[in-house]
């Protein structure tokens, strides 16, 4: 991989983009900083590194990349190589510190020993078993003591071999070995939800070993990566850490024609498109599709954008060799309005912001308008090589999960139920005849541990139905779910066209016969269907069940949830006031009895049966 | 003796002669270290004790490394700069002293 040395492009914020100038991120990072603090309403977080070696250039580049993405960090650092005995030893500035993620940072380098030629297989499973051990007890600490969310190197790989290939194929090669431990720290990711694996093992293939690792640099000062390597790194556990915020891009809104398919096909027409495996250029077009048909089942949602007659448009999908299909666009605009009109209604209808999405257009011309006119889009510079694109926006990360759970994996089904619902809404006159006809039925119940992903997902992604716009880690959200002193609900909502998914979470502190809520959202899919009057009904019969007497409402504006501004008006709570920072406090006494708010959403016994037996919705994919 | 040949003297800082290995001049190097430094352009001359500036430190080092490197073509080993003292020094490793890239 080749990392330009000076950025082609103007302003300084882009030489944090694929391709990376490695020498002006260096050089400008002051100037890069002070720019990226300019933003409001960054996320703020607290990341302790813990280094197997020096870590003091991963922490200023990771800064870089993490304000670049809206997360604002303050760090710990742990001294040299001392990542594992703060931890075990419990060194009080790191307990005092509190973080929301402890990022290990190790190498090959930390491996504590590695087997000895010739060593049998039995031997060889003991050095396996008690490297794991020393890790696991490391890990298991952070999570019982600081309650952090882990992120962990697996191992790279030494530029030496001094068995040559043997190194691969025999079990005491130390390829071989470091291979073995790799699989065993996926194994215990697969089942601890706290603990997330930063892949070294890939980042270093994929800069290049000869270049990942600068001896000079690591016999001065001890760094385990190269400069290159350094900045490669920083940027992809930035993504961990904004896909665990909730910040990661959900919708790719697509050019058509030299973007998914070679040619003009207003005026090639469909049978002389460049598509297929017959044509070098056509094979490309055909793994570029392949890639989006890949990102689309796995939730990321797409949209078309084109200029050209809608008909026209759409008959590019009937090619033969097609691997796209017009069915799996959940919004499509083939017209010759400005792409930036175009992109609006696209969010717009799919009810998503225009900082959840990616736009991929060939034309430089289109991507300049766009990034120009709507500076919340993602525009990453493809340019015109469609063999290119996909490895660019694998760069920019801009996807990146940190988990995949069932309501990801059906998102793109949703929002095409979603349009059967928009034009079933238009035949009727009363908006509440077209809700009775939806046939909605809701789950609701405490939270289970089944669901706690992505109760965490939807707390740290929704800004708009968001009350306080709190984030929690996983950590937390778990120990809040285990505390009798708090009060949680989540809601699913279904529908006669389709499961909506969990869309709404609530969290309440309990105190002298009264709740304090905490957090109350609800994804902006469900808007105006009623569900925050089932989950508030399912609020009182809590509150009544455990002698609650009063609930206090919280809203603290933010810039993105004014929605909410008039929400515990509406559900009848008094004001309290308003503190200096502008957090609205509100109340509602809970009565002796209560006539549920809810007309329109049923909540079977059966639901509240299946909550409390649901099979694990977490999909935990090896591949 | 030049600079070439004493260590310890500071580089002429003449803009028009003195090129980086025949990448930038002294004075465009100087502004670059100003940058990496964080100073305002035109604060540092030479003479200056690394040790006693602020931002001097292992990332304003390697920055230091890469932009040498990127610029002049001038390979330099963290350890060559470990035996600076001052900007001139750093100067005079970017301009010959390493070993060609």
């Amino acid at each position: 991989m080749v990392f330009k040395t000076e950025s082609a492009q103007s302003g300084d914020l882009r030489a944090l983009r694929f391709p990376f100038a490695v020498a002006d991120i260096l050089r400008k990072r002051h100037v890069i900083k002070k720019e990226l603090l300019k933003q409001t309403n960054l996320v703020p977080t607290r990341i302790a590194i813990l280094g197997g070696s020096t870590t003091t250039e991963i922490r200023g580049m990771l800064e870089l990349f993490l304000l670049a993405k809206g997360i604002q960090p303050v760090f710990y650092e742990s001294g040299y190589n001392r990542y594992s005995e703060d931890v075990l030893f419990g060194n009080p500035d790191l307990w005092s510190f509190k973080p929301d993620i402890v990022f290990i940072h190790t190498t090959w380098h930390n491996v504590s020993q590695f087997p000895q030629l010739l060593e049998s297989e039995t031997e060889v499973e003991q050095h396996v078993r008690r490297e794991m051990a020393r890790f696991v007890s490391l890990w298991e600490k952070i999570h019982t003591g600081l309650g952090a969310v882990i992120i962990q190197n697996n191992f790279d790989l030494p530029r030496l071999r001094p068995l040559g290939n043997l190194e691969a194929s025999q079990s005491f090669g130390r390829v071989n070995f470091l291979l073995r431990l790799n699989a065993e720290f996926a194994k215990y990711a697969r089942s601890h939800t706290h603990f997330l694996i930063h892949d070294i093992l890939y980042l270093s293939a994929q800069v290049g070993l000869a270049e990942w690792i600068g001896n000079s640099y690591w016999y001065s000062f001890h760094m385990a990566l190269s400069p290159t390597a350094t900045v490669a790194l920083a940027s992809n556990v930035a993504a961990i850490v904004k896909s665990i915020y909730g910040k990661s891009k959900k919708c790719l809104v697509l050019d058509l024609d030299n973007t998914l398919w070679g040619g003009i096909i207003g005026d090639d027409s469909v049978q002389n498109l460049i598509l297929g495996r017959d044509h070098p250029v056509g094979e490309a077009f055909l793994d570029f599709q392949r890639y989006v048909k890949d990102l689309q089942r796995r939730g990321v949602i797409l949209a078309g954008c084109s200029k050209n007659d809608t008909e026209n448009a759409k008959e590019g999908f009937s090619h033969p060799d097609g691997i796209l299909k017009l069915e799996d666009f959940s919004a499509f605009k083939a017209n010759w309005n400005p792409k930036p009109e175009n992109i609006r209604e696209i969010a717009a209808e799919l009810n998503i912001g225009l900082d959840s999405m990616v736009f991929v257009d060939d034309n430089p011309a289109e991507r300049a308008l766009v990034a120009q006119e709507l500076p919340e889009v993602a525009v990453p510079d493809v340019g015109s090589d469609v063999s290119s694109f996909a490895e660019i926006l694998e760069h920019e990360a801009y996807f990146e999960v940190h988990k995949l759970v069932q309501d990801d994996l059906s998102r793109s089904a949703y929002y095409n139920s979603n349009a059967q619902r928009k034009a079933s809404q238009s035949s009727f006159c009363n908006y509440g005849e077209f809700l009775a006809s939806l046939e909605m039925t809701a789950e609701i119940g405490p939270f289970l541990p089944v669901y706690l992903e992505r109760i965490t997902q939807l707390i740290n992604k929704t800004n708009q139905f968001n009350l306080t716009t709190r984030r929690y880690t996983s950590a937390e959200v778990e120990a809040i779910t285990q505390d009798p002193a708090f009060i949680t609900l989540y809601g699913r909502l279904a529908d006669k066209f389709g499961d909506n998914g969990l869309v709404s979470v609530l969290i309440g502190h309990v105190f002298d016969n009264t709740v304090e809520l905490d957090l109350w959202l609800m994804s902006c899919r469900v808007i105006n269907r009623e569900m925050e009057l089932v989950i508030f009904d399912a609020l009182i019969e809590q509150c009544q069940a455990r002698g609650i007497r009063k609930i206090v409402g919280v809203y603290i504006p933010s810039k993105k949830n004014s929605m909410v501004a008039g929400h515990y008006s509406s559900l009848g709570f008094s004001p309290m006031g308003e503190n200096s920072e502008g957090r609205e406090l509100w109340f509602y006494d809970v009565p002796a009895t209560y006539s549920p708010r809810t007309r329109h959403i049923r909540r079977p016994a059966e639901a509240l049966l299946a909550s409390a037996s649901a099979e694990s919705a977490s999909v935990t994919s090896e591949a | 003796m030049s600079d070439e040949q004493n260590p310890l003297s500071p580089p002429s800082l003449n803009p028009s002669t003195n090129h980086a290995n025949g990448g930038m001049t002294c004075n465009e190097f100087l502004l670059e270290m100003d940058e990496i430094l964080d100073l305002p352009a035109g604060t540092l001359r030479g003479h200056e004790k690394l040790e006693e500036l602020g931002n001097w430190d292992s990332t304003s080092l390697i920055t230091f490394i890469v932009l040498a490197e990127a610029c002049s073509g001038v390979s330099i080993s963290p350890a060559q700069i470990v035996t600076c003292s001052t900007v001139a020094d750093l100067l005079r490793l970017a301009r010959a002293e390493g070993s060609p890239a």
